[in-house]
């Protein structure tokens, strides 16, 4: 097994933080898991299959035989493999099941080919098809971990559909990887610079914000925040942009996640804004860490941070920052 | 911010019978062309017809009403495609203000149509 060498709660860092440095061109793939092995934002390295990997899920030999030797140049370990569930390729007609089966076969066995432990999967794929997929998994062994990203959480729909499924296979190779997005105690200053940026009007963004810090069902909120801008005047067009405010960014109890603790595979350790005593100021860490320790979880948590989606910033620093917030958190600094 | 980045710096170039502009995939995974649409297009202003543009990428040429069916073809996200526009006289050395639209269909996000867009003057070469 894989996690037969993990002790407790390990550090990370996935490559998707940097993609404004890759997708300009200013670093390759290589260079930026060089950085974060200079950095020292490993231990674990996360990637996406459909980024990082040209022609997959095919790859070769060649890519699996420098990234082994680029993690071990790096001391660097594969934690996470993402993958997606792209059911609407053909825009008129939904993916089968046996198709979708086969689209992840293919994704999983590439993870398996670069030692990658986890892969992290979509909603989209569903329960059902990831039930069949389970004794691949275990074959080859890689565990399957569904993303819980805002605005879903433990306790919605879609994830308890997931649950009694894995209640009933009963696999260690199924399991969850939430996103720290979903458990935040406010709206990201980099989002809302980015809404303000767009000529958005602040008595709209204050709606917004009015809205999301009020209770209620995800439902709830997403109607009254509607009805309020719609009755100040706001344009469908910003509404649509505010609206990322409710889809990107939870606000569920950080001990929420004990529901699912057992089943907890990895971790996305997202992150957007760091004030002046390096706190993450949107995602309160300092409550979450804990409630993963003290739960008993043992594995990743990448850093992921989602601030490039609205800026064309580098993301060293940032990364750099939430590695020292959670070593201060776990003692380690 | 990936949407900003449809349009290359120095992504201008005389092609023969016309202009051709190197633009960017704006999202951060590599997508089939069945998910990709190109929205309006403008050269200083004025509106090009999507008859009269083609769209190359990995070497082969689409038109525009093509790419909904492309579902094995895909954009790598560190790779440049190539608008090719029937464009009268174009002029090595003039400025041209281009405008390109593109919208994608994430097929892992049903629903989703993501505009971006990009307007830049750019010295044709």
């Amino acid at each position: 097994m894989h996690t037969a060498s993990r002790n407790g709660l390990q550090l990370g860092t996935t490559i998707f933080s940097f993609n404004n440095e890759y997708h300009s061109r200013r670093y390759t793939f290589e260079q930026l898991v060089a950085k974060v092995g200079e950095l020292g934002l490993g231990p674990g390295l996360e990637i996406v299959g459909f980024s990082h990997i040209r022609g997959f899920p095919a790859v070769t030999d060649e890519f699996a035989d420098r990234l082994r030797s680029l993690l071990d140049r790096h001391r660097l370990q594969p934690s996470c493999l993402c993958i997606n569930a792209d059911a609407y390729i053909r825009r008129d007609q939904r993916m089968t099941d046996d198709e979708s089966y086969a689209y992840h076969e293919a994704q999983i066995r590439a993870a398996a080919k670069l030692g990658f432990p986890v892969v992290r999967y979509q909603f989209l794929a569903g329960p059902k098809v990831i039930c069949r997929l389970a004794p691949l998994a275990e074959k080859l062994d890689v565990k399957l971990g569904l993303e819980i990203h805002a605005p879903e959480r433990p306790d919605s729909r879609d994830v308890l559909a997931y649950r009694e499924m894995y209640a009933k296979v009963n696999s260690p190779y199924l399991g969850f990887i939430p996103d720290m997005g979903a458990s935040a105690r406010a709206v990201p200053p980099s989002l809302l610079n980015w809404l303000r940026n767009g000529g958005i009007q602040e008595k709209f963004i204050q709606i917004a914000l009015d809205t999301w810090s009020i209770g209620g069902s995800r439902e709830d909120r997403a109607a009254e925040f509607r009805s309020r801008e719609q009755a100040a005047g706001a344009s469908e067009m910003d509404i649509r942009r505010m609206f990322m405010m409710f889809t990107m960014i939870g606000r569920m109890e950080p001990r929420g996640w004990l529901e699912i603790m057992p089943q907890v595979i990895h971790i996305h350790g997202k992150c957007y804004d760091f004030d002046a005593n390096n706190h993450e100021v949107a995602i309160p860490y300092e409550e979450l860490l804990p409630v993963f320790l003290n739960g008993g979880y043992n594995g990743y948590i990448s850093t992921e941070w989602e601030g490039q989606a609205f800026n064309d910033e580098d993301g060293f620093a940032t990364v750099q920052a939430h590695h020292a917030l959670c070593k201060r958190i776990l003692g380690r600094a | 911010m990936l949407t900003n980045a449809v349009i290359s710096d120095n992504g201008l170039h005389v092609a023969p019978g016309g202009l051709e502009v190197d633009i960017r995939l704006p999202w951060y995974r590599a997508l089939p062309l069945s998910t990709v649409d190109i929205g309006e297009v403008r050269i200083n202003g004025e509106v090009i017809q999507p008859a009269s543009m083609k769209l190359r990428v990995n070497g082969k040429d689409f038109r525009l009403d093509q790419l909904e069916n492309q579902t094995q073809e895909v954009w790598f996200v560190l790779d440049s495609a190539y608008l090719q526009i029937d464009y009268p006289k174009p002029a090595h050395g003039t400025e041209y203000l281009v405008e390109v639209t593109v919208f994608l269909r994430p097929p892992y996000i049903p629903g989703l149509i993501m505009p971006a867009q990009a307007k830049k003057r750019l010295l044709a070469n």
